[in-house]
């Protein structure tokens, strides 16, 4: 191995593999530049030299462990529950008509905390895009989905109302005989 | 090369990082981070001090200082405000119970005499809770971070008591005359000391989160 006095104080030397030495006699070394060729932050136990060679087959912490298979995924943890759970109940007491389906935000808040501490101990594998998708058509179903309920039901009502008929009118006297 | 010069620190292995106010900790730190498992564990930063690189890094997700600790893979962003410090023994606790989770703290002294910092720094490598402490003031720092730390990288400082407590942990700091960036990199458990030039810039690091972040994702 050949050293030599590193002088490249403004950034990291490719030159890695021979170390030099400064004036007090420390190896100097570019950590960065070692580092190339890892893959997945490979340093869980393995101790391993990160100046190491990439060697055949897939880098390691690519493969799909149960691990791997679960990065990139969202937490419970980031979202607002609470708001996600007032809207979902308070469109369901819009639907059926029972006012007992809406939640109040103590409620939610209660319901909320309770979901989270059990979202620990079972990790959502689901990746933020997923995530993200999700909550926009949650989000058009609570501002459209409650439009069009709204209107339906105003249709339909309308469309129930009997028609009025002028010949139905009759005037009222107690004098009248009785019918049948 | 027979004999390997820079060990990277494993999940069981806390680093304490160490320098004066724009000595290029942050970016180092930010730099190991890059490479640290976030991809297997989640990795909490508390980033009091709302840096802006680590504001940059992709694909976080911010969390509160009483949220719980999430358990999916991935970087997780604290901010507490000052008022929040106190607390903070509470994420500590929650994180020390919880296991398998990394550690970023980017002002060491904040916890500092905190039972549950002390227990995840002692008990985090069966525990598997790496830390990754970050500190201006060395003589501020707990003294478990100086007695658990298996590596240490030391940039520039400024106050001699400072640089003399550096010196008691990282022999022959004092001797050496750093340039700009470069820190001084001790690796307690093999006892050995190097000094490592600058960390990569701003867009190298942040290009490697996204590429491991992309690497995951085509795995999923």
């Amino acid at each position: 191995m050949s050293e030599h006095i590193d002088d490249n104080s403004s950034g990291p030397s490719d030159d890695t593999d021979t170390p030099g030495r400064d004036a007090s006699g420390f190896i100097v070394i570019d950590p960065a530049a070692r580092n190339s060729g890892r893959s997945g932050g490979d340093d869980s136990g393995t101790g391993n030299d990160t100046g190491s060679k990439r060697g055949r087959g897939r880098p390691r912490g690519t493969a799909q462990t149960g691990a791997s298979k679960a990065s990139d995924t969202a937490s419970l943890a980031g979202l607002d529950i609470k708001d996600i759970l007032l809207n979902i109940h308070m469109m369901l007491s819009v639907w059926t008509g029972l006012p007992e389906m809406a939640l109040e935000e103590a409620e939610a808040k209660r319901l909320e905390t309770a979901i989270k501490k059990v979202s620990r101990h079972y990790p959502v594998n689901i990746s933020q895009k997923h995530v993200d998708l999700s909550y926009l058509v949650y989000t058009i179903g609570t501002i459209y989905g409650t439009r069009a309920v709204a209107i339906y039901a105003a249709k339909r009502k309308s469309g129930s109302t009997p028609p009025v008929n002028p010949d139905n009118v009759v005037d009222f006297n107690f004098n009248m005989p009785n019918v049948g | 090369m027979g004999e390997h010069l820079f060990r990277f620190p494993r999940d069981d292995e806390h680093v304490a990082i160490l320098g004066r106010n724009g000595s290029g900790k942050t970016q180092f730190a930010v730099w190991m981070l890059s490479e640290r498992s976030w991809d297997r564990m989640p990795w909490i930063i508390i980033n009091s001090k709302g840096d802006d690189l680590i504001d940059a890094i992709p694909n976080t997700t911010e969390i509160g200082v009483r949220s719980s600790i999430p358990t999916s893979p991935g970087i997780y962003v604290m901010r507490p405000k000052p008022i929040d410090y106190p607390t903070l023994d509470e994420f500590y606790q929650v994180a020390w119970k919880r296991k398998n989770v990394g550690i970023y703290a980017d002002e060491g002294y904040v916890s500092t005499g905190f039972p549950w910092f002390r227990a995840c720094l002692t008990q985090g490598r069966s525990r598997t809770i790496p830390m990754v402490v970050l500190g201006q003031r060395p003589v501020w720092l707990d003294r478990f971070v100086w007695s658990e730390a298996s590596r240490f990288a030391a940039f520039d400082l400024n106050l001699r008591d400072d640089q003399k407590t550096a010196d008691n942990m990282i022999p022959g700091y004092r001797e050496i005359n750093l340039k700009p960036y470069h820190c001084v990199w001790h690796d307690v458990k093999i006892d050995r000391t190097l000094i490592l030039t600058p960390a990569p810039d701003r867009a190298s690091i942040l290009r490697r989160f996204r590429e491991r972040a992309r690497v995951q994702h085509k795995a999923l």
